[in-house]
C-alpha cells in the first residue's frame, strides 16, 4: 500500500428503527468487508452484539466482537481503547469497525461526553485508513440526540439510502459545543485542596470515600489512582493545586478536580501514548480507562474534570 | 527525645529516618532550622553514626550552642562523631555552583566515615547556600536528583533543610521532587513516602511506599544511577516493587524507559495494584525487556516489607 497518499477516513452514522433494519444496515457492511481482507471490530450493546453474532454465524469468529457498554461504558475511552486500539494492532491495513456508542440507556449526563465523542472520532482518525459505521436507533433514542448524529457524521445511512450530512461541521467546534458548565457539586461535597504535598492524602481521601460508598477494593485503587492523575494535572499545569471535591450521585461515586488551567488539546486523552515515550500526555488516558465516565469543563479561566465509577 | 515539638519535622519525624533516606524538610526560620538540626544530631548520636552538619544561615559555633542548649551531648562517644561545618566552602569553593565537585565532596564524607569504622553518615545541611544568583531552581533540582546516589547504597541518609521564609514556592516545589519524600507538616506518625535502596544480589532496586509527582524526579535519577553502574550488562536489573503500595502512569512510563535502555531488560518483582494497572493500562507490559512477576496482596496493602538483601524495612 501507499503510504504518502492520505487515507480516506469513513465516518457514517446508521439510522435504524428496528432489528432488521440493524442487520441489514450492519452485516452486509462485515461481510463487505471480511471479503475485502479488512480487520473488523464490532463494537455494540450487548443484546445487538447478540444480534450480529447470530446473523454472522461461523464468520462470528473472524470479527472481534466487543460489547460497548463494557468497553465503552465512558465514552472518552472508545476512541484510544476501542478504536484506535484496533487500528493500531493492524498496522497499514485498512480497518472497518462498527461502533455504538449511544443507546437508549444513557443518560443526560453521559450524553454529552458521548456527543464529544462522536465529534472528535473525525479529529483522531482524520488521514486515516478505516470505516467506523455509528448506528443510532431512531425509535428509542431522544431526537435531538439523532439530529447531532447528522453533526457529527459526514455521511447518512439508513435503510435505502446513503447520503451526504449537510449538518456536518468542523468536528472540534462540535466537540467544543458539548463543554458546557456542570452543575456545582451537591452542598454535602467532601472538599480538599490538593498541592504537590498532598498528593498522597488526597489518594487517601478518595479512598476512604470509596471504601464507604461500597466500591471493591480494586475499584477503589482504580479511583484513587485516576484521581492522583488529575491532581498532578492540576499540580502541573493549573496552577499548582486542585480543589478536590467527592460526593455520591445516585449509584456512582463522583470525584471532581477544579484547577485554574486550560485544557486547549480537544484529543487530550484520546490518543494513546507509546509506551516507549517519554513523560507525558499519560494522565487523562488513564482517567478515560479507570472510570465509568468522564465530564471536563474547560476554558481560558480553568478546567473542571468529574468522574464518575459507578458502586 | 529532645523537648519541644518543631512546627515542622517535629518530634518523631528525624527519628523516622533510617540510612538510605533523602529526605527534603522545610523549616520556618533558625530555631525552627536549629531545632530539627539538633533533632538529628541526637538520632545520629543514639544510632552511633557519624553526623555531618552543613550549616550556612547560622555559624558553627551559633549551631554548637544551639545544641548544647537543646541538652545534646557534645561529648560522643567517639572523637570526630560529629562536625558542624560551614556549608558554603563545601558547596560553593569556586565561588560557582560545580555540582559535580560538591557530590565528589560528599562522598568524601561517606567514605571518611566508613574508613572510620562509623556504621553509618547522616549529612544534614542547610540548604541556604543555594539562595542567591549562582544557583537556579533547575539546577539545584537537577543536583539533589544526582544526591539520591549517594544515598541509595544505604551507607548514609541526607536532610536537606530548607527554609520557607526565604526559598520561594516555585524553588521548593522543584527541588521536593528531586527528593523521595518531604517533610512538609509535623504529623504524628510520619515517615517517609518513598524509600528507594539498591540492591546487589540481585542487583538493581527496591522500592518501598508510594512514587508520585511529589517525588517523580528522584525516582528518575535512581533508575539512571542504577543503570549507569549496572555491574553486568547480560543480567537484568530487578526492581523488587512488592512494597510500592503506589505508583502513577509516570513511574510506569519510566520503569519502561529503563528496560528499552537496559541491555538485558528489567526484571519487575513484586507487581501489584496500581503499579500493576499502570504497566497493564499504558501496554507497558507489552514492551520487549520487561518482564514481571506478579504477587496478589491481601486488601490494605503492606504493612512491612522484606526487602530484596533480607533488610527489614518497615514503612
Amino acid at each position: 500500500m501507499s503510504t504518502a497518499a492520505v487515507e480516506e477516513f469513513i465516518h457514517p452514522a446508521l439510522l435504524y428503527g428496528d432489528a432488521g433494519e440493524y442487520l441489514a444496515g450492519t452485516v452486509p457492511f462485515i461481510r463487505d468487508g471480511l471479503a475485502a481482507g479488512e480487520p473488523v471490530a464490532v463494537a455494540v450493546p450487548g443484546p445487538n452484539l447478540q444480534l450480529i453474532r447470530d446473523a454472522l454465524g461461523g464468520d462470528a469468529e473472524r470479527v472481534l466482537l466487543r460489547d460497548m457498554t463494557v468497553a465503552g461504558r465512558n465514552p472518552g475511552r472508545i476512541i484510544p481503547a476501542v478504536l484506535l486500539a484496533f487500528a493500531d494492532a493492524h498496522p497499514g491495513r485498512r480497518v472497518r469497525v462498527i461502533g455504538e456508542p449511544i443507546w437508549a440507556g444513557r443518560s443526560p449526563t453521559e450524553y454529552p461526553a458521548c456527543a464529544q465523542h462522536e465529534a472528535l472520532i473525525n479529529a483522531a482518525f482524520a488521514g486515516r485508513a478505516a470505516t467506523i459505521l455509528c448506528p443510532y436507533n431512531t425509535e428509542l433514542l431522544d431526537p435531538v440526540w439523532v439530529d447531532d448524529a447528522y453533526r457529527t457524521h459526514p455521511v447518512m445511512l439508513n435503510r435505502t439510502r446513503r447520503w451526504d450530512s449537510p449538518q456536518y461541521q468542523d468536528p472540534v467546534a462540535v466537540a467544543a459545543g458539548f463543554n458546557r458548565p456542570l452543575p456545582a457539586p451537591p452542598a454535602a461535597a467532601a472538599t480538599f485542596t490538593v498541592d504537590l504535598y498532598t498528593l498522597s492524602v488526597a489518594r487517601s481521601v478518595v479512598a476512604e470515600h470509596g471504601a464507604r460508598a461500597g466500591l471493591t477494593t480494586e475499584r477503589i485503587g482504580q479511583l484513587a489512582l485516576a484521581v492522583a492523575e488529575l491532581a498532578a494535572n492540576a499540580v502541573e499545569h493549573g496552577g499548582g493545586r486542585g480543589e478536590l471535591a467527592v460526593w455520591t450521585h445516585e449509584d456512582h461515586l463522583v470525584c471532581q478536580l477544579a484547577d485554574t488551567g486550560h485544557l486547549t488539546d480537544p484529543l487530550a486523552g484520546r490518543i494513546p501514548v507509546p509506551p516507549d515515550a517519554p513523560n507525558g500526555g499519560r494522565g487523562l488516558l488513564l482517567v478515560n480507562q479507570l472510570c465509568d465516565l468522564v465530564r471536563i469543563h474547560t476554558t481560558s479561566d480553568g478546567t473542571t474534570v468529574r468522574i464518575y465509577v459507578r458502586r | 527525645m529532645l523537648p519541644g515539638g518543631g512546627r515542622v519535622a517535629g518530634s518523631g519525624v528525624v527519628e523516622q529516618l533510617q540510612l538510605g533516606d533523602h529526605v527534603c524538610a522545610f523549616v520556618d526560620g533558625t530555631d525552627d532550622r536549629l531545632r530539627v538540626m539538633a533533632q538529628a544530631v541526637a538520632a545520629g548520636l543514639d544510632s552511633g553514626h557519624m553526623v555531618v552538619v552543613l550549616t550556612e544561615a547560622s555559624p558553627p559555633v551559633a549551631v554548637q550552642a544551639a545544641l548544647q542548649r537543646r541538652g545534646v551531648s557534645f561529648e560522643p562517644t567517639r572523637p570526630g562523631q560529629v562536625q558542624i561545618l560551614p556549608a558554603r566552602p563545601a558547596h560553593l569553593s569556586t565561588g560557582r555552583f560545580e555540582p559535580s565537585r560538591m557530590l565528589d565532596c560528599l562522598a568524601g564524607h561517606v567514605e571518611r566515615a566508613d574508613a572510620e569504622g562509623f556504621p553509618g553518615l547522616r549529612l544534614v545541611g542547610d540548604m541556604a547556600w543555594a539562595l542567591g544568583e549562582l544557583v537556579d531552581a533547575e539546577g539545584l533540582a537537577d543536583y539533589e536528583a544526582q544526591v539520591n546516589r549517594l544515598y541509595l547504597d544505604g551507607r548514609a541518609m541526607g536532610v536537606c533543610l530548607y527554609d520557607r521564609r526565604v526559598f520561594d514556592a516555585d524553588l521548593l516545589r522543584q527541588v521536593t521532587r528531586a527528593h523521595p519524600a518531604a517533610v512538609t507538616e509535623a504529623v504524628s506518625g510520619w515517615t517517609p513516602l518513598l524509600r528507594i535502596r539498591r540492591t546487589t544480589d540481585p542487583y538493581g532496586l527496591l522500592l518501598v511506599g508510594e512514587s508520585d509527582l511529589s517525588n517523580r524526579q528522584a525516582v528518575a535519577a535512581a533508575l539512571d544511577a542504577v543503570l549507569v553502574a549496572q555491574p553486568d550488562p547480560c543480567v537484568p536489573i530487578v526492581v523488587d516493587v512488592a512494597g510500592l503500595r503506589f505508583a502513577d502512569g509516570a513511574t510506569a512510563a519510566l520503569l519502561g524507559r529503563l528496560a528499552l535502555r537496559g541491555p538485558a531488560g528489567v526484571h519487575i518483582v513484586g507487581c501489584h495494584g496500581a503499579l500493576q494497572t499502570v504497566l497493564d493500562r499504558l501496554g507497558v507490559t507489552q514492551l520487549p525487556g520487561i518482564c514481571i512477576t506478579r504477587v496478589a496482596r491481601p486488601a490494605g496493602g503492606a504493612t512491612g516489607h522484606p526487602g530484596a538483601n533480607g533488610v527489614e524495612m518497615v514503612t
